[in-house]
C-alpha cells in the first residue's frame, strides 16, 4: 500500500503510518495525553523532515483532542473563561513559535534545538512522574493512605496582582500566571510539535490550584485551539503541513485511542503514570543518544527555499 | 539548459569532417507523472546513428539525464562541548537535482572517461564540483553532496549501461526513484568515435505531480491560509466523527 505524500514528497507505506498513528493513539487513550511528544519524534525517526513532522502533528493533535474536548464541554467540565485567557497568551506564543521555528530552520539548528528541548522537557517530566508514581506504588504496597493535596494551601502565585474570579474552577487568581502559562505552552507546542497537555495539566493543578475535575477539559479545549492556530500558521509561514499524512495519522489515532481508553480503565492510576514515565524517558534517551553519539554521516544537505 | 549549451560547444568543437553521421533519439515518455502510488519510474532512451558508413561499428555513447537545478546548503556536524551540532556550512548554487550518466561499454574504461573531461561529462565535471576543487574544505562539502545524492539514487555514473542492439542502434534505461524532484529535465545523448564527438541531441522530460497530489501541492502553495483552515476543518470533523462512531459502538 504505497502512498505518495504531496508535501513531505515521500513515498511511504500507508499501513506503517496508519500503524504509527494507531500506536500513538493507543498510548494517548491509555494515559489521557495528546501523544504529540511521541508522534513527532516517531515521524522524524522514520524519515519525515522535522519541519513537516512538527507542522503535520498539529492537525493530528486537533483531531485526537476534539472528541474528548466535546464530551468534557457537554458535561460542563471546561472553565471557558480560563481557557480563553490561556488562549490569549497561547496565540502570541504560537505566533512567536512559528517565527522562531522558521529562523532556526534557516540557521540549520532546528534539529539541535529539537534534540535539546525534547531531552530536557521529557527528561524532567518523565523523571518527576516516575519518582511520584513509584512513591505512590510503594506507599500503597506499605498500606499507607495516599498523601492528599491540601486545596486551601496558597503559594507565591496567589500574591500577584490583577486578580480575576474563575467561577467554574472556584479560584480567585491573577491573570498574569494564566497568560504566561498559555504563552509558554503555546510556544513550546508550536516549536516542538506537541500539544503540551503534559505540561499544562500539572501546571494548572500545582501552580494555580485548579480542581482536577475541570483541569483536563480546560487543557483539552486550549490545546484544540492552539494546535488549530499552529496548523494554520505553519501552513502559511512554512508550507509544511501535509494534509494526507495528517489524515493517515488521524484515522489511526482515533481508532487507537478507543482501545487505549478501554484498557486504561482496567489499570491503576499510579501504574499507568509509571508506565507513561518510562515511555517519556525512553524518547528522551533516544534524543540524548542522537546528541552525543557521532552521526553515521556528519554531512547533511538541504534545498534552499524548498518546502521539505 | 546547461546540457544543451555544452552540447552546442561540443558541436562547434567537433571537426567538420567528422560530422557526417547524425543522431536520432527518442524517449519512452516525455512526461513522468507522480501520482498517489508513485514508487519511481523507468525512462527508456533509444538512439540510432544515421548516415553511418557501412563498415563503421565502433561508436561510443554517453547519455545524461539531468534534473532542474537547485540551490543547496550542505552542513557539517561537529562536536561542540560534547554535543553533535551543525558547525560549518557551504552553499552551492545551480546544483542539478538529478544527474545520471550512462556509458556504453567501449567508453567505460577509466582512460576514456578522463579524455571525456573536455565535454564535461560525469559527476566530477559538474560545475559545482569543479569550482570547489581549489579549496580542500569546500571540496569535502561538494563530495558530501554527491555522496548523499548518490545514496538517494539521484546521482549516478553507470558504465556498461548503454546497450547496442545493432551496430548503429542503442538503448538504455534510466530509473527515476520515488523521491525524484519535480521539474524540467534534459536528456542529452552524445555519440563519439575514438573519444571524439560526432553527434548529439537533447530532449526535455517533464517530471510533475499529477492528479490529487498536484492539486494538494498547488493548493498549499497558492492559498496557504485556506489550505491551513481546510486542514483544521478536516481534523475537527475527523475527531468529532471518531467520538460519535465509537460512543455508539
Amino acid at each position: 500500500m504505497q502512498l505518495y505524500l504531496p508535501i513531505a514528497e515521500l513515498t511511504v507505506n500507508m499501513l506503517i503510518f496508519l500503524g504509527v498513528g494507531g500506536a500513538v493513539g493507543f498510548v494517548s487513550g491509555l494515559f489521557g495525553v495528546g501523544g504529540g511528544f511521541l508522534l513527532t519524534p516517531l515521524l522524524i525517526f522514520s524519515g519525515v523532515s522535522p519541519a513537516v513532522a512538527v507542522a503535520t502533528v498539529a492537525p493530528q493533535i486537533v483531531a485526537s483532542s476534539t472528541s474528548a474536548a466535546v464530551s468534557y464541554w457537554r458535561r460542563r467540565l471546561i472553565d471557558e473563561k480560563m481557557a480563553l485567557i490561556l488562549l490569549s497568551g497561547g496565540m502570541i506564543g504560537s505566533g512567536l513559535g512559528v517565527y522562531v521555528f522558521r529562523a532556526l530552520r534557516s540557521l540549520g539548528q532546528l534539529d539541535l534545538l529539537l534534540g535539546f528541548a525534547y531531552v530536557t522537557l521529557l527528561g524532567v517530566i518523565g523523571g518527576l512522574m516516575l519518582r511520584e508514581s513509584v512513591g505512590a506504588i510503594m506507599r500503597s504496597r506499605a498500606g499507607r493512605p495516599p498523601v492528599g493535596r491540601r486545596p486551601g494551601q496558597h503559594n507565591w502565585v496567589h500574591g500577584l496582582p490583577l486578580k480575576v474570579r474563575f467561577r467554574r474552577s472556584k479560584i480567585y487568581v491573577s491573570v498574569l500566571p494564566v497568560v504566561a502559562l498559555g504563552f509558554g505552552v503555546g510556544f513550546l507546542g508550536t516549536v516542538l510539535g506537541i500539544g503540551g497537555g503534559f505540561l499544562l495539566v500539572p501546571a494548572l493543578i500545582y501552580l494555580l490550584r485548579v480542581p482536577t475535575t475541570v483541569v483536563v477539559g480546560t487543557s483539552l479545549g486550549y490545546i484544540v485551539c492552539t494546535m488549530a492556530l499552529a496548523t494554520v500558521l505553519h501552513a502559511v509561514a512554512n508550507g509544511s503541513v501535509d494534509i494526507v499524512l495528517a489524515f493517515l495519522l488521524m484515522i489511526g489515532g482515533v481508532i487507537g485511542a478507543q482501545f487505549g481508553a478501554q484498557i486504561g480503565q482496567t489499570l491503576r492510576g499510579e501504574h499507568l503514570r509509571a508506565l507513561l514515565a518510562i515511555i517519556v524517558l525512553a524518547v528522551a534517551m533516544r534524543f540524548l543518544f542522537d546528541l552525543f553519539v557521532a552521526p553515521p554521516d556528519p554531512y547533511s544537505i538541504e534545498m534552499l527555499g524548498a518546502v521539505a | 539548459m546547461i546540457a544543451r549549451a555544452l552540447l552546442g560547444l561540443a558541436l562547434l568543437a567537433a571537426p567538420a569532417a567528422a560530422r557526417a553521421e547524425s543522431l536520432v533519439s527518442a524517449l519512452s515518455d516525455e512526461a513522468v507523472e507522480i501520482n498517489s502510488s508513485f514508487t519511481g519510474s523507468r525512462i527508456v532512451v533509444f538512439g540510432a546513428i544515421e548516415h553511418a558508413p557501412a563498415d563503421s561499428d565502433d561508436y561510443e555513447v554517453a547519455i545524461v539525464v539531468s534534473g532542474p537545478p537547485q540551490d543547496i546548503v550542505a552542513r557539517q556536524k561537529g562536536r561542540v562541548f560534547g554535543v553533535w551540532a551543525n558547525r560549518d556550512t557551504r552553499e552551492f548554487d545551480d546544483v542539478p537535482s538529478y544527474y545520471v550518466v550512462h556509458f556504453s561499454e567501449n567508453l567505460s574504461r577509466q582512460a576514456s572517461l578522463e579524455r571525456l573531461e573536455q565535454y564535461r561529462l560525469g559527476i566530477d565535471n559538474l560545475p559545482f564540483v569543479r569550482e570547489s576543487a581549489g579549496n580542500a574544505v569546500t571540496a569535502d562539502f561538494a563530495e558530501a553532496v554527491v555522496r548523499i545524492k548518490n545514496g538517494r539514487g539521484l546521482y549516478m555514473e553507470r558504465p556498461n549501461a548503454v546497450e547496442f542492439l545493432g551496430s548503429h542502434v542503442f538503448r538504455t534505461t534510466f530509473f527515476l526513484p520515488a523521491n525524484v524532484p519535480t521539474g524540467q529535465y534534459t536528456v542529452a545523448v552524445y555519440v563519439f568515435r575514438n573519444e571524439t564527438f560526432l553527434a548529439g541531441q537533447t530532449q526535455s522530460l517533464i517530471v510533475e505531480k499529477s492528479g490529487t497530489n498536484d492539486e494538494i501541492a498547488r493548493f498549499s502553495e497558492n492559498q496557504p491560509l485556506v489550505y491551513g483552515l481546510a486542514t483544521v476543518a478536516l481534523s475537527l470533523f475527523t475527531g468529532w466523527l471518531g467520538g460519535v462512531v465509537f460512543r455508539r459502538g
